[in-house]
């Protein structure tokens, strides 16, 4: 193709954007609508996903030891336990440790402590494992070993938090695709019905001896820009609306946990690149594919 | 240059159109075919464009054997062709000038030539002073001017014609059909399908007439216009003659000197 016949097909798909302006109206209107409900899926399954994580990070196994090991007993105990696989990190807190972090929670209250002399507390690892999944079997191994006490594990909490990050995992999945198929059919009919009320144009175009080339680059140049106006557009709504919406949940009015999970939430700069491309690529692929494979069906004269 | 042999045509529906047509139209040739609606103008017509191909027998056109041609080759045949449709088939959302120069941009012509040809060619169908308006603000005579303009553009060797004046005034018409016949005269082929009789006998000219799917004539008839112009000729002759012979007369008794001789108005 020639650069002056290049330059005016481009030419001739913005201004047939103008011309079919309504047409064009709808197009990225649908489209726009429809990278925003997959973003903002996308988005809350991600934030659920690090919230989830946030939480799981908090779990840990805490093993106390018996009072009359030794410290070199200990520390060897703190080795084996470490090189076990599934375990991340273990923390050794001596028992002086203990009876310290105890007295500081107590305030004012440690002193009738100190009073009663001996320190009752027990050394213990705080341990953290890899797989919350495999907390069981690492439950039980710690437990055969000689020297612990006994192994406190909230077993059943790290079990709800293991299913609910499972069914955020299919649940986001599935609805994103749904959302994902849903927009592609809309998307698909839009374009069609605005190349439909382009058929004759099409026509005649043919018969002048137009190549299908040179009928279908308009329509290319249409499709991408339709979806750059509809990818430009959800990202700076869904820009403004999430971070609104992080504002208002990692704002200071809530305390405890929950506030503290939240604070976990993913600032929108963190996103906002993966969100910009994921809706330019989607934007441009619907756009261009739904405009070409419309005109496909107009082309056959 | 048209050639059809032994073509028959027999639509999926099990219908047949068309039964052994043999036409052949030389190049710089004009000719009318006619026949009632349901005859078979139009399946020549899609047979013509490459629309349709023939169930039997061949069709060239331009060198083109349409019957072996590659979907990928029909633009290229049908740039040879110019078309004009009864509806017109402007481009509703461009100028008169881009409809034409859509025509040139089509078949990947330069710039600079498409800038001179198009006016060129709006000022031969005298549609120039409009050529920034758009096909709704015309009426129908001054639209298919422009579509006959768009057929023009190109230099075709063939222009094919379906009904061009079906959407027209009568009196604007012949108008229409008698800017094909001065175009037929620089040499470019045309085919022209319509049910106007009146018309054809006006203009006169090879009638091929097609009834049943079968072609029941074909001949050359002479033109009632031509036949008026003949005898204005005849007319004007013996005015002429008539003159001389007065002027002889009154030269030959006044002595006066000869008046260079009037030029008279061409029909």
């Amino acid at each position: 193709m020639k650069g002056g016949s290049a330059k005016y097909l481009i030419k001739e798909g913005f201004r047939n954007l103008w011309t079919n302006r309504l047409m064009t109206f709808a197009s990225v209107g649908v489209l726009t609508a429809c990278l925003l409900l997959v973003g903002f899926a996308v988005l809350f399954s991600e934030n659920v996903s690090s919230i989830v994580g946030y939480v799981e990070e908090q779990n840990e196994l805490v093993a106390f030891l018996k009072k009359d090991n030794t410290e070199e007993e200990n520390l060897a105990l703190q080795k084996q336990i470490a090189a076990m696989e599934d375990v991340d990190e273990v923390v050794y807190v001596t028992k002086e440790e203990a009876w310290d972090i105890q007295k500081e929670k107590l305030g004012d209250a440690a002193s009738l402590l100190e009073e009663n002399g001996d320190n009752p507390y027990y050394a213990y690892f705080t341990i953290r494992e890899k797989d919350l999944e495999k907390i069981d079997i690492t439950t039980a191994a710690i437990e055969k070993l000689d020297g612990i006490e006994k192994v406190n594990s909230s077993n059943g909490f790290a079990k709800s938090i293991v299913q609910i990050r499972k069914m955020v995992n299919i649940f986001g999945g599935a609805v994103i695709a749904a959302l994902v198929l849903v927009s592609l059919v809309i998307i698909a009919n839009t374009i069609r019905s605005a190349v439909f009320s382009r058929r004759k144009e099409i026509n005649i175009m043919k018969y002048v001896g137009a190549t299908n080339g040179f009928i279908r680059v308009p329509f290319l140049v249409e499709g991408v820009i339709l979806g750059v106006i509809a990818a430009a557009v959800s990202f700076l709504l869904i820009w403004g609306g999430y971070s609104l919406l992080y504002d208002a949940l990692t704002g200071d009015m809530m305390a405890s946990f929950v506030a503290n999970a939240l604070k976990s939430m993913l600032p929108f700069r963190e996103v906002a690149l993966q969100v910009g491309l994921l809706f330019l690529g989607a934007g441009v692929l619907t756009g261009t594919l739904g405009s070409l494979i419309s005109v496909r069906n107009h082309l056959k004269v | 240059m048209i050639e059809l042999k032994d073509v028959s045509l027999k639509y999926e529906n099990g219908t047949t159109a068309l039964y052994d047509i043999n036409l052949s139209v030389k190049d710089g040739e004009m000719a009318y075919i006619v026949g009632a609606s349901g005859a078979g103008k139009s399946s020549i017509l899609k047979l013509l464009l490459r629309e349709k191909i023939a169930t039997k027998g061949s069709v060239v056109v331009n060198g083109y054997n349409l019957g072996t041609l590659k979907q990928r080759e029909i633009p290229y045949f049908r740039r040879s062709i110019g078309f004009v449709f009864q509806d017109f088939r402007l481009i509703p959302t461009m100028t008169i000038y881009d409809n034409v120069a859509f025509a040139m941009r089509a078949i990947g012509a330069p710039y600079k030539q498409i800038r001179t040809r198009v006016p060129y060619v709006l000022e031969l169908m005298d549609m120039l002073r409009k050529a920034k308006r758009y096909p709704h603000e015309l009426s129908g005579g001054e639209q298919q001017r422009v579509a006959v303009a768009r057929a023009l553009v190109n230099d075709p060797p063939l222009i094919i014609a379906d009904e061009p004046t079906g959407n027209i005034d009568p009196e604007l018409s012949y108008e229409v059909v008698d800017l094909f016949t001065q175009i037929n005269k620089c040499g470019t082929t045309i085919l022209m399908v319509t049910h106007e009789h009146d018309m054809v006998k006006y203009f006169g000219g090879r009638t091929i007439e097609i009834e049943g799917g079968r072609i029941v004539f074909d001949r050359v008839l002479k033109g009632e216009r031509d036949l008026l112009r003949e005898r204005a000729a005849q007319k004007e002759k013996k005015r002429k003659e008539q003159q001389a012979h007065e002027l002889d007369k009154t030269r030959e008794i006044g002595h006066i000197e000869p008046k260079p001789e009037q030029e008279v108005g061409k029909i």
